[in-house]
């Protein structure tokens, strides 16, 4: 290289040489291979030192972030400032969605008052099986006495510092929500948060007896599963868990809902609010329904919903920050051992209202 | 859906700069605790962090990078990196508990290797270069000043001139630098 020809390549690079002078160097490094090395090695070069001023302004720039604000003091007030326009947009978005949903929930709640059956049990209703009434004697003696619940569900923890998900119509009418399974015994939580158009509710664990566990292992998965997918649930239709398994029979739910799907699982009063967990040991829905009319119809909200409604909390509504895991890590499990390592993560969810 | 944070990515890839103060803002507290409870200072955490984030931005221009996790995983995953490195640099030992984790990490960290070892080498290559070549390369190349108006700036008779000093100076640059990356 010379002067010269640095100048032409400079010129070429930049697009500065006129029509026919541009077309001439293109040709030229057709027919002249050590002269197209050498554009493209000061090409290269050129990149490095480009990527080089890019990180140094880069550098700066976040420095200047650093200094300008007290980061830890300000965060929220700014970052609702930054997003300011963005939030705007998604509101307009769900505000839309919420109303159109809400509209689709009226309409739907007289209607399935016939032939959809919500999945919360009624306890009251319910005559206590032999097995538990000598259960409850057995731990009559070390356990505190406890009023009936009015109603139960099912539930999951999804953030191993306290967590959990039901459904909304198990909570809704709730003025005491308590959680209770083999592994961590009985705690009291409140309802966080609400999405009565999914159906779907977030408690926190209130109880100092519960403590933050290992990062939850089980995932939620983001990808909508398939028809024939194979699946189970673990739940609370009794006082004890119970496992159900079947497969995704349609890709909507009751009345062409798209937020749900439908499988074919044996579920029974007390499932909803249980999780619809795929081959991989992934959750893949939140069971919330059945079809009276047709047997072995059963309906699971789907886990792409989940996370899009988790994603809609107003972050100053949580006091810890959810903790979520969309990574499977009990891919490859044998189900046995994939249910032994859900199993702690399910409650049965006890509702007490004073009505 | 793989991950959540779709909106913001997007706006990071056009550079828009709220977003990347949003961003920088959003996740500091978390390196910070990580990098406090593990036997490092303010100082240091933010350098760590600031790396970190530099590479995320960096990675997120090249259209072929994909994002397989959410921001918090990837800045967690690569901060934490980027500490124990400090730390076995300066022969101490901790375990860090592993809270975020992506599946191609190690991908990530010889890639920021690569990108961090070019960048220091022209940084040394251009101290090495000294005035009036930093300038005039700085000024050309990065700056998209006209030769025209380098020629004015730096007082030299003509555009020729001008050439001849660019071309010696850009050569010598290039020598340093391929000299220093070896």
């Amino acid at each position: 290289m010379n002067p010269e020809e640095l100048e032409l390549i400079d010129s070429f690079l930049l697009g500065l040489l006129s029509q026919e002078k541009q077309s001439l160097v293109e040709e030229k490094m057709k027919n002249d291979p050590s002269f197209r090395l050498r554009v493209e090695e000061h090409q290269s070069f050129l990149k490095s030192l480009k990527e080089y001023d890019d990180h140094k302004t880069l550098k700066m720039t976040l420095n200047e972030i650093q200094m300008g604000a007290d980061i830890s003091s300000n965060r929220k007030s700014f970052s609702m400032r930054m997003l300011w326009p963005t939030v705007g947009i998604a509101a307009s978005v769900a505000l839309l969605c919420a109303v159109g949903t809400l509209f689709l929930a009226r309409w739907f709640d007289q209607e399935h008052s016939t032939n959809y059956l919500e999945l919360r049990k009624n306890v009251e209703r319910l005559k206590k099986s032999q097995s538990q009434i000598l259960e409850n004697i057995k731990k009559e003696n070390n356990k505190k006495d406890y009023a009936p619940e009015n109603y139960s569900g099912s539930g999951f923890l999804i953030s191993s510092n306290g967590y959990v998900v039901t459904s909304y119509h198990v909570v809704k009418a709730a003025d005491s929500v308590y959680i209770e399974n083999e592994k961590f015994g009985k705690l009291k939580t409140s309802v966080v948060y609400s999405s009565p158009e999914n159906d779907i509710s977030l408690l926190m664990i209130l109880d100092d007896k519960f403590q933050a566990t290992r990062p939850i292992a089980c995932a939620i998965r983001g990808k909508e599963a398939d028809i024939g997918e194979g699946v189970y649930t673990l739940g609370f239709p009794r006082e004890e868990i119970v496992y159900g398994e079947g497969s995704i029979s349609a890709s909507t739910g009751y009345q062409q809902n798209e937020n749900a799907y439908q499988v074919s699982v044996p579920v029974n009063p007390g499932n909803s609010g249980g999780p619809l967990i795929d081959q991989q040991g992934s959750l893949i829905g939140i069971v919330n329904g059945v079809q009276t009319q047709t047997r072995g119809a059963a309906f699971a909200i789907k886990s792409e919903t989940l996370l899009e409604t988790l994603k809609n909390i107003p972050t100053d509504s949580l006091n810890r920050p959810l903790k979520i895991t969309t990574q499977n890590q009990l891919a490859g499990m044998s189900r046995v051992n994939q249910v032994k390592r859900w199993r702690d993560l399910v409650f049965i969810v006890k509702v007490f209202n004073a009505k | 859906m793989p991950y959540l944070d779709e909106p913001q990515v997007t706006e990071l890839r056009k550079k828009n700069p709220a977003a990347l103060k949003q961003l920088y803002k959003a996740h500091y507290p978390m390196v910070l605790n990580l990098v406090l409870t593990n036997n490092g200072s303010e100082q240091e955490a933010k350098d760590v962090y600031q790396e970190a984030i530099i590479h995320f931005y960096e990675r997120l221009q090249q259209a072929e990078f994909e994002l397989t996790c959410q921001i918090k995983t990837y800045l967690y995953a690569v901060s934490r990196r980027l500490w124990l490195k400090r730390l076995a640099e300066n022969k101490k030992q901790v375990r860090i508990e592993e809270e975020g984790h992506f599946a191609n990490i190690d991908d990530e960290m010889d890639d920021f290797e690569s990108k961090e070892q070019n960048f220091q080498t022209m940084d040394k290559a251009l101290l090495k270069l000294g005035e009036p070549c930093r300038t005039l390369v700085e000024d050309y190349y990065l700056r998209n000043l006209t030769m025209d108006a380098i020629t004015e700036k730096f007082g030299y008779t003509n555009t020729d001139n001008t050439k001849n000093q660019k071309y010696k100076c850009l050569q010598r640059l290039k020598r340093i630098f391929f000299e220093g990356a070896k």
